[in-house]
């Protein structure tokens, strides 16, 4: 085949240089990696290599030259360019002819299909337990939850926490003037921590010496996957499969919700100016978490939610405290409010219509975003072929308690077993399927999983909490704590929230906790522990808790389910 | 989940015992080959002696190939491109190797800066590659890079014969055209002259420490020579003619000289170290044997004894030519 020989890469970020030293001449044989020119800028000096083994059948550039980034330099004759490993993939702009990639066959003890925190980690784990792995991605590694949820969310929340403890400066005995936040620069700031993470996975996987393959996995036969890209058509053969495929936003089937113009999740982890009004649709995790951050930046924000209780599975106590907090920053909720349609007025505004009680209403804003929800990417791989079955419900692939699925060669962990959608649900059933691949007999629970919500303040969850007691008819004592009465969050300014346990009352061991407030997600390890070890409110009413702390809130919440608090009365 | 797991950068530092710019430049080339993704390297050198010239630079016109060879200085082609440095012992050499994805040249230069304010020296990187003082230059800086790994070098003047740098880098007697890059001159002025403070010995200590205070690290030091490390297959090539003069761009020269039987005029094309074509004229009454001449040197080596050798048949004459 014929190549175009293409200037693509110039010193430094360089995008013009001169042509030095030639070494190669039309009509001289070429081996991948012989170096034909070198190219010198002000930036330095780099080597023009050959990416193929042929011939050098024209140049059309001569020493002294001046050439610029994409300027065609010459012709080859020769087979498909290699990727050299180690080198920075080829950009587009080099020239592939008619040509198709080249077909490579592997055979593999198990082939993981995502590459987000459950199948990243499961490839860890299957290739610590000495099986020969590879991993097939679509985007980028990191899955959903590094690139579109939890991390980049955290990330922007930082910025917006900075802003906040700079605006309530003044409490703190400090004058700060003329802040200002600039949308643009926090998604930069966004952008770099989640490429780190992914650059660190991607360096995970090479420790590991897990193979991956970008692109999207298409079933063969039951043993068999196909991968084609740009560079290879892999035709892989595995032993075992996990499935770690995950999910995707879900819309609603409301007039207008399909438009171009309604944001999901996603997109509001990439907008680089502020709408000066946004109503989400969804009071969940993901929706509350956004109308914070919005209503910090400045946006005015609206939260639309179908239960009659924003966060619907939590307490009333915790929804009470996060409403209240929500109301003082003028974010306004309609709870057990129903959206009927989305409509654009002719100035472009979105005009939401919904009815509660009966009654019809309407918000306008500048922007809506929908936050109802992830479905299960069920149609990413034939599953028919593969002989895997849905659950129930038909929402997700039905798996077992050690993650296998109807075909006892295939597993299926994370998002698209529909079991909890969590990031640590995942990575923890990805551990699962990989030991018990590797011979070991490990069963996933999930009364246990414990839950972080960044809203302001933030909450923690783990095991039981009334709700669920009051539902499974579990006798149960209460004790809870306000962090109103705790030096360490007096101190710091911090004093919304609780720490609220459940013992049972039978065994009097703790069998859930709940906290609203600051470090509420850090805190939270303690009662998972506790909880865990199974210890009685007695035998943990005895662990010591360093002074001054947030966390001796747990220890007095410990004490007030004993009727027996210290510094609250 | 994301987020488990941080990154550590390794930070390592190299002192070489040579000052043979041969093992040197080979030790810049083996860094950059076993440099990993998750490394900073600084490696810090000195040459005795010796002219180093750009990737693309043309030995012949950036200096006077006879005087070095006179005064026993060595020259040397190193990879990155940019103009021709005069080093000796009064001079620093130092090479940050790093990944693309964290190679930053503005923090390799704030580490050398850094370095320098100990001595109370207050230096700028002026928009040319250069640190300088005032409007005097005391370091250049070239660049390279290679599969993915970046190598930023320079030079730091503290105390060099300045007598000898203006004189070896003066530019060639020869009238020449060349396609490579040229030299651009400097005023220059060494470290010393700011600072009675500073030492080569004591600027390398300040380079290490301010290395470590940037990155926070206490990187290891490791000294190498030629005993600890072997790179002989490398440092033939940066010994050899091939390298250092066939690797020049395409040029011409014109060689003139009059001689008491006349002015003779050779105009040769040079192409990789090779005369690819010669044309003599003359004004002399015979002109027999110097087509004979121009035959005979096509295909040599353009290098002052391949030439004589083959001219010196029955024309003797024309010797001092050369």
């Amino acid at each position: 085949m014929i190549i175009d020989l293409i200037a693509d890469k110039f010193p430094g970020h360089d995008t013009a240089g001169k042509v030095g030293k030639i070494n190669k001449k039309a009509g001289d044989p070429i081996k991948t990696v012989d170096t034909i020119f070198t190219i010198e800028s002000g930036k330095g000096s780099i080597k023009y290599q050959s990416r193929c083994d042929g011939v050098l059948t024209e140049l059309y550039i001569s020493e002294g030259d001046t050439i610029k980034k994409g300027q065609v330099i010459g012709k080859a004759e020769g087979d498909a360019p290699k990727q050299a490993s180690g080198q920075e993939p080829q950009k587009a702009s080099y020239s592939f002819g008619i040509a198709r990639p080249a077909q490579k066959p592997y055979e593999v003890d198990v082939a993981v299909v995502g590459g987000g925190p459950g199948g990243y980690v499961s490839a860890i784990r299957a290739a610590q337990n000495g099986k020969k792995v590879l991993l097939v991605e679509e985007n980028r590694l990191g899955g959903t939850c590094l690139n579109h949820g939890c991390i980049p969310t955290k990330a922007i929340l930082s910025s917006v926490d900075a802003l906040e403890k700079i605006r309530n400066a003044e409490s703190f005995g400090l004058e700060v003037k003329g802040i200002e936040a600039s949308l643009k620069k926090i998604m930069q700031r966004k952008s770099g921590v989640v490429d780190t993470l992914v650059s660190g996975i991607e360096h995970l996987m090479d420790f590991n010496g897990i193979e991956v393959i970008n692109g999207r996995a298409v079933v063969k036969d039951k043993k068999t996957l196909a991968v084609q890209n740009k560079s290879v058509d892999a035709l892989i053969k595995f032993d075992k499969l996990i499935i770690a495929a995950g999910s995707k936003s879900i819309s609603l089937p409301i007039e207008g919700a399909d438009s171009d113009d309604i944001l999901t999740s996603q997109e509001l982890l990439s907008l680089t100016e502020v709408p000066a009004s946004l109503t989400i649709i969804g009071g969940g995790v993901i929706g509350m978490e956004f109308a914070f951050i919005y209503s910090a930046l400045g946006s005015k924000v609206n939260v639309v939610e179908f239960f009659p209780q924003i966060l619907n599975n939590m307490d009333a106590d915790v929804a009470d405290t996060v409403r209240e907090s929500a109301g003082q920053r003028g974010i306004k909720l309609y709870e057990g409010a129903k959206a009927q349609s989305m409509r654009t007025a002719s100035d472009g505004t979105k005009i939401v219509e919904i009815s509660k009680n009966n009654e019809t209403g309407y918000i306008v804003s500048e922007k809506v975003a929908v936050a109802v929800g992830r479905r299960a990417n069920l149609d990413s791989l034939d599953l028919d072929m593969l002989g895997v079955e849905l659950n129930e419900k038909c929402n997700g692939i039905m798996v077992d308690e050690h993650m296998v699925t109807s075909n006892p060669d295939v597993y299926a962990i994370g998002d698209i077993t529909n079991k909890i959608q969590l990031a640590h649900v995942a990575s923890h059933q990805g551990i699962v399927a990989s030991d018990n691949i590797c011979g070991k007999d490990r069963r996933m629970f999930y009364e246990q999983v414990p839950g972080a919500i960044f809203t302001k303040p933030e909450i923690g969850h783990t095991g039981i909490n009334e709700k669920d007691a009051k539902r499974q008819g579990i006798g149960y004592l209460v004790g809870k704590f306000p962090l109103m009465a705790n030096g360490k969050a007096q101190a710091m300014g911090e004093t919304d929230g609780f720490v609220k346990l459940l013992a049972s009352m039978e065994t009097r061991k703790i069998i859930g906790g709940t906290i609203v407030g600051v470090h509420a997600t850090d805190m939270l390890s303690t009662i998972s522990n506790v909880i865990a070890s199974g210890m009685t409110m007695d035998d943990a009413s005895h662990i010591i808790y360093a002074h001054p702390t947030t966390a001796e809130s747990i220890h007095e919440a410990l004490l007030v389910l004993d009727g027996r608090g210290i510094h609250f009365a | 989940m994301a987020g488990g797991f941080t990154l550590l950068k390794r930070y390592k530092i190299y002192i070489s015992e040579s000052f043979d710019p041969s093992f040197n430049l080979s030790v810049e080339e083996w860094l950059m080959d076993v440099c990993e993704a998750d490394e900073t390297v600084l490696f810090l050198w000195q040459n005795e002696n010796t002219i180093v010239i750009g990737r693309n630079q043309n030995p012949y016109k950036e200096c006077d190939l006879n005087k070095l060879k006179e005064d026993g200085v060595l020259l040397v082609r190193r990879l990155s491109g940019g103009g021709a440095v005069y080093h000796d012992l009064g001079n620093l050499n130092f090479t940050f190797i790093e990944p693309e994805d964290h190679y930053n040249v503005d923090n390799n230069m704030k580490i050398i800066l850094d370095a320098l304010s100990g001595f109370g020296i207050k230096g700028s990187f002026n928009g040319r590659n250069d640190l300088v003082a005032g409007d005097r230059k005391f370091s250049g800086n070239a660049f390279f890079s290679s599969n993915g790994m970046n190598c930023h070098h320079g030079t730091l003047l503290v105390d060099v014969d300045m007598e000898k740098l203006s004189r070896y880098l003066t530019v060639s007697p020869l009238k020449l055209k060349s396609k490579g890059i040229d030299s651009v001159k400097s005023r220059v002025i060494n470290l010393k002259a700011l600072s009675s403070e500073i030492s080569v010995s004591g600027l390398k200590d300040s380079l290490i420490e301010s290395f470590c205070d940037f990155y926070e690290t206490e990187a290891e030091i490791e000294s190498i020579g030629e005993k600890t490390l072997d790179l002989v297959a490398c440092k033939a090539k940066y010994n050899s003619y091939e390298w250092n003069c066939s690797e020049s761009p395409d040029f011409t020269v014109v060689l003139e000289e009059k001689f008491g039987w006349g002015l003779v005029e050779a105009s040769l094309e040079i192409s990789d170290g090779l005369i690819r074509s010669c044309r003599i004229c003359t004004d002399a009454i015979f002109t027999e044997g110097f087509r004979e001449m121009e035959r005979r040197l096509i295909g040599e080596k353009f290098d002052r004894d391949s030439i004589l050798e083959k001219i010196d048949f029955e024309y003797n004459g024309l010797r001092g030519a050369f």
